[in-house]
Parts: structure tokens; sequence; C-alpha cells
């Protein structure tokens, strides 16, 4: 079974397989959260928030492009990264709230618009997804580079 | 007590489980840029792998443009934990061994 020399000490194995998982998850931020990751994933929300403006089947029919089209740049970017989602259980703990950060941001989205839907009669949908969409792109962007800074200095820690 | 487990102690399997244990899968390409394994190399491993019950493939997608996702079982994400677990008793003994001396 053992086909290849066993010359590492525990101490050596745990080290690189550390730094090969931090490898992994700082490569996945940089390919799989590329710059123009942001900027679409707003511009697709803005749309969808927009489109309520012209009516409830506008709206809806704006829901579904929203969900396609981020099902199609999940999938993009998947392909491109060769990562599926990371796994928190595995993942430095340093690196835990830039990586909770990214999903607060959706889900703040999420709830945002679903609030103001519910609780504004006629709420000013354009002007709140021309809003949405800018605030959207900066702090998504903020986030991923936070995590990519926290990755690169557990990198440069770890091969010390 | 966990112990060593045989099949993933190799330096290269054990690398390869380390990748696994951090994504629900991982493409074929993707853990061979990592590590930098050469194909043939890479292949051989990840066989003695599955072959053990630790990894899953499938392939997405047809022609040039398809790729091998590769991904832990439960038994191999169990086996991973232990090994790594033994590894780091392992530690702490040499650890305490040089620390009484």
């Amino acid at each position: 079974m053992h086909d290849e020399p066993m010359g590492q000490t525990p101490r050596q194995a745990l080290e690189t397989i550390e730094s090969d998982q931090i490898d992994l998850y700082l490569r996945w931020a940089e390919t799989q959260v590329p710059w123009w990751y942001w900027p679409s994933f707003a511009t697709i929300v803005a749309t969808w928030v927009a489109s309520y403006e012209f009516g409830l089947w506008a709206g809806t029919g704006g829901a579904l492009f929203a969900a396609a089209a981020l099902g199609y740049i999940a999938g993009v970017l998947m392909d491109r990264s060769g990562v599926t989602f990371p796994r928190v259980r595995a993942m430095p703990r340093p690196l835990l709230a830039p990586y909770v950060a990214v999903f607060v941001v959706h889900l703040t989205v999420v709830a945002a618009i679903t609030t103001t839907v519910i609780v504004m009669d006629d709420p000013p949908f354009l002007a709140i997804g021309l809003a949405i969409g800018p605030a959207l792109a900066l702090v998504g962007s903020a986030s991923t580079r936070w995590y990519r800074a926290v990755a690169e200095r557990l990198r440069a820690q770890s091969a010390r | 007590m966990d112990e060593l487990d045989p099949v993933i102690h190799a330096p290269k399997r054990l690398r390869i489980m380390a990748l696994l244990a951090t994504a629900d899968d991982l493409t074929f390409a993707r853990i061979q840029d990592q590590l930098r394994l050469g194909t043939p190399d890479l292949s051989k491993q990840i066989k003695t792998l599955h072959d053990a019950g630790y990894l899953r493939t499938k392939r997405s997608g047809r022609g040039p443009g398809s790729q091998t996702w590769v991904g832990m079982t439960r038994e191999g994400a169990r086996a991973y934990r232990s090994h790594v677990r033994a590894l780091r008793a392992l530690l702490d003994d040499a650890d305490s061994t040089t620390e009484s001396r």
C-alpha cells in the first residue's frame, strides 16, 4: 500500500495540509469571486427590484430572470474555479468572519427587499433598484477584498 | 484511539484528502493544479482512494468542456479526520517527550 516514501514527520504532514488548505481557500476567492461577480450580481438584483415598478407580473418575470441569471453565473463560476462551495468546518478561524460576511450581504439584500415590499404601500421600486445596485456592488466587493487580505496574511504566515 | 490510516498516510494521498476536506467537490484539474501532480500520478492516487471507498467521482458536461468532479465520501471524511487526529496525537506526544527531557 505504501508506494511512496513516508519521509514526513507528523508536524511536516500537518503543516503541508494546512498550507494546501489555505491556498485552496485563497484561490477559491480569486477564481470563484472574480472582479465582475459583484457588479453582475448587483445589476441582476437591481433589475429584479426595479422590475416591480411595472407591476407584479413584471416583478415575477424579473424574479425568474434573476434566479436563472444567478444560477447560470454560479455554474460558470464553479466550472471556472473547479470548486463547489468551500466547507466551513475546515476553514481557518480568521477566514470565517469575511466568509460569513459575504453571505450576510446576500441575506441582508433579500431581507431588505422583502421588508420593503411588505411594509410600503407603493414602494419606489425603480429608485430602490438604482440605489441598491451600486451599494451592493461596493459592499460585496469590499467583503471579498477583506476575505482575500486575511487569506493572503494566513498564506504568508504558513509559508514562514 | 485514532490510528494512522495506511491508505491516507502516503503524502500525496493525504494532500488530496486534505484538499477535499475543504470543499464539497473539486475538479480533477483543480486538484492537479493545486498539488502540481501529473495526470497519471493523480489518477493512480485517486483510484486508490476511490477503491478504498474514500472518494466518489462524477463527470459533468460532454466533449472537450467536460470535467471530472471528485468528492469525499462519508467514510472518507471519517477516515481523514481520524488520521489527522492521530497525527496531532503523535505530535503532542513528541512535544511532551521533548519538554520532559
